[in-house]
């Protein structure tokens, strides 16, 4: 660095008064060209898990307010981004193209997480930050040391306000705490924090209710997915397998108040086959996955499944981005336990295909398409419907709520499951469309 | 030090700039912001180029001035000091330090409209800021031994950690700089005066070490962010000196200038050979690094601040003996 700047100017000896120093010559050179540069990781709020595309961008004017839930506005590059870039598979960024300063606003989205840094940037050489900075917030109390604050102090950051109701074995509140968000986000539908717990006690009929440590009970998922008002007020609604297969506790009403709530703009997460039920009774869904209920499930044997890096886009950066996360034990392979089978068909017109597995005789998979995503209204880049057919959080370490109150139920980030990872890349904003 | 009441004695004033100046040594491009009377230091929070911010003047009697638009400002009247010293916005936070006269410092965190005293007064006297993203606004300050120290407020002036002293004379500006973001570069004017350079700005001990400039009357430091081994010191009878080795080796500017203190100097902050020197006899300019320099304006004025609005190469603030003064083609 150094040498580069010897020439911005030009120094001729002379004789210069008193202090017999040199003076600056009046043909002075400009500056040299040269690049300045911001460098990073991106990861989930705990720190272990890159997020891949996520938009690092610096911003003209401060960015305003995320859109409140639910909205077709999602994590594209905004239009007050001065120099903008996304993270690679690994969830590193470049950003080129930036002027150097002691005090550059830089902002870190993947979906509705969300980082504001005010960040001293060198001229003519990378600034690589830290990796705290670099997270993505596990509270709305997450600061860094870059972390740029209101007049209040607190810090600028957001997180998607998600309502998740845990399953039977599937304890899919626990993806949330492995990812890192912090403890005190987590509410029994009441509260103010950004991630609300439900149950579904029509499917646990006389089970005790999950229960935080401090003894609260989830809320009743029931007054949460009849009502359009209560599902808008979050961004990711989060529905694990909760037994009833069948559908009593989810009647018409239910299925059109979740079906408006995805198309206005929502992130509808659906795992195990007890919530085929939204998509195959919805009318406008039904055609988009294809469901075969006779196919016995094999939840106890670890399956090998495939990333469609075929005919999904996105396939090839998911399969480098699962491989960099260590969820693979080779590229484009993923092993996953709790799977079913149901999923027979998808349109490939529409619908993303993540993970899919091929019929084995050996091991007893039935060919079906594992981990699915539609965008919704069908077609239409607004919200999304994504659909696994396994049990995401199921065992290695994570138990249900009725056993060890939450958040002791759950497994240390560090405990990570591939394939936890595997639907955290969705859940990150990975593959979604920007409207 | 406040009654910090609602706010509701904010004044708005009209302070659109309205004169061009009829002396023939001001260049057309300066006008005075008539609405600001004596002032004497100018900061914008918060220091990025996001939008929106707030232009804070000080002045020695009238109280502090706050704009977000540089056209209408706002007084709080009893509900923020009367005089101020030096001003400096805080990093990462649309928070607004002063330092005043009696040595210790406020702050306001809305605008401008309330201001309080820090948790404890600063150890000294705090004549000039820095703003630094992930350590904190720092001030210059001379101690009682007549030393020249560097403040860094913690929890918002609650405490403050000191450099270790340094220099023998009166400290006068201190600037971010070098080729790390923990190091900033302080001046210091009298016998043991010269130029100091710290290179550990954010450790728990830090301190600043020589930088064997040539003369002891610094007054005034500014550094180029775009090529931050480029520093340009103004001093009370040498004119201008620059370095472009981070303070390795010093060369003293070109023709152009006149013989007198220079107090302020700003740096284009997109352009690190196009610096301005605000002087005893007006704004100078140099679009060549320092080596030729021309009257920019405010000739019959002591210049004694300069300020770029953040980011922009376009907008300078000048304060000069007759008032507040904005240009808005980039000193030209």
């Amino acid at each position: 660095m150094r040498a580069a700047f010897a020439a911005l100017v030009s120094v001729a000896a002379a004789s210069c008064g008193d202090n017999q120093h040199q003076a600056i010559a009046a043909d002075a050179a400009p500056p040299p060209a040269c690049t300045t540069s911001l460098s990073g990781t991106v990861t989930a709020p705990n720190g272990i898990l890159p997020i891949a595309g996520a938009t690092v961008y610096v911003a003209s004017n401060a960015p305003g307010p995320l859109p409140t839930a639910p909205s077709c506005q999602f994590a594209c590059t905004p239009p007050n981004a001065v120099a903008a870039t996304t993270t690679g598979a690994d969830g590193t960024f470049r950003l080129d193209g930036i002027t150097a300063s002691p005090n550059l606003p830089v902002v870190i989205q993947a979906g509705r997480w969300r980082r504001q840094l005010v960040v001293p940037v060198l001229a003519c050489g990378d600034t690589a930050l830290a990796a705290d900075d670099t997270r993505l917030p596990g509270s709305s109390t997450d600061a860094t040391a870059l972390t740029a604050m209101s007049a209040t102090g607190a810090p600028l950051v957001d997180l998607p306000t998600i309502a998740a109701e845990t399953g039977d074995d599937d304890v899919v509140e626990c993806i949330l705490v492995e990812l890192g968000v912090a403890a005190s986000e987590f509410g029994n539908g009441s509260g103010s924090g950004h991630v609300q717990l439900y149950w579904n006690p029509e499917a646990f009929a006389g089970a005790k209710a999950p229960s935080f440590a401090g003894g609260a009970s989830y809320g009743d998922v029931t007054g949460l997915w009849n009502r359009y008002a209560a599902l808008s007020q979050f961004d990711v609604v989060m529905l694990g397998d909760d037994i009833d297969a069948a559908g009593s506790s989810k009647p018409p009403s239910a299925i059109s108040a979740i079906g408006q709530y995805a198309s206005s703009g929502g992130q509808l997460v659906l795992t195990g086959n007890s919530q085929t039920i939204w998509i195959r009774n919805n009318a406008a869904w039904a055609s988009e996955l294809t469901f075969d209920p006779q196919v016995d499930a094999d939840a106890t044997n670890a399956a090998m499944f495939a990333v469609d890096d075929t005919t999904n886009p996105d396939g090839t950066i998911y399969a480098d981005w699962l491989f960099d996360a260590g969820a693979s034990p080779a590229p484009g392979t993923i092993y996953v336990d709790g799977a079913s089978y149901q999923c027979v068909g998808y349109d490939a017109a529409t619908v993303a295909r993540w993970l899919y597995v091929t019929a084995s005789v050996d091991n007893g998979e039935e060919s079906s398409n594992e981990l699915v995503s539609f965008s919704t209204p069908v077609g239409a880049a607004c919200g999304e419907v994504v659909y696994s057919d396994f049990e995401v959080a199921w065992g290695d370490g994570n138990e249900a709520a009725t056993v060890s109150p939450f958040p002791g139920n759950c497994a240390a980030p560090s405990a990570m499951t591939p394939q936890v990872k595997a639907m955290a890349y969705l859940l990150f904003g990975g593959g979604r469309s920007c409207p | 030090m406040c009654a910090c009441g609602d706010g509701s004695n904010a004044k708005p004033i009209d302070g659109q700039p309205v004169d061009s100046g009829t002396d023939a040594t001001r260049a057309a491009g300066w006008s005075l912001v008539t609405a600001i009377p004596s002032p004497v230091a100018i900061t914008i929070s918060p220091n990025t180029f996001e939008t929106p911010y707030t232009i804070y003047v000080g002045t020695a009697g009238s109280g502090i001035f706050a704009s977000a638009d540089g056209t209408t400002w706002t007084n709080p009247g009893s509900a923020g000091p009367t005089a101020v010293v030096a001003l400096s916005p805080m990093p990462q936070r649309p928070v607004a330090f002063a330092s005043l006269p009696d040595g210790t410092a406020a702050l306001t965190s809305d605008g401008g409209a309330e201001w309080s005293t820090t948790g404890s007064p600063p150890p000294a006297p705090i004549v000039s800021w820095i703003s630094v993203a992930g350590i904190g606004p720092l001030g210059a300050a001379t101690t009682i031994d007549g030393s020249a120290e560097v403040l860094q407020a913690k929890q918002q002036g609650a405490t403050w950690v000191a450099s270790t002293p340094f220099g023998t004379g009166s400290a006068t500006s201190i600037a971010l700089g070098g080729d790390t973001p923990q190091a900033a570069y302080a001046t210091v004017s009298g016998i043991g005066g010269g130029v100091f350079v710290s290179t550990d700005i954010g450790s728990a001990s830090f301190g600043f070490a020589t930088t064997d400039f040539p003369q002891t009357d610094a007054l005034s430091v500014a550094t180029a962010f775009t090529a931050r081994m480029t520093i340009y010191v103004g001093t009370a009878t040498h004119a201008v000196y620059v370095s472009t080795d981070a303070g390795s080796t010093w060369m003293a500017a070109g023709s152009g200038l006149p013989a007198a203190a220079v107090d302020a100097l700003a740096v284009d902050p997109t352009n690190a050979m196009n610096v301005f020197a605000g002087t005893s006899a007006g704004v100078y300019a140099s679009k060549d690094g320092g080596a030729t320099w021309q009257l920019s304006g405010l000739g019959s004025d002591a210049v004694t601040a300069l300020q770029f609005l953040n980011g922009s190469p376009s907008t300078l603030y000048a304060i000069a003996t007759t008032g507040l003064y904005i240009n808005v083609a980039g000193g030209d």
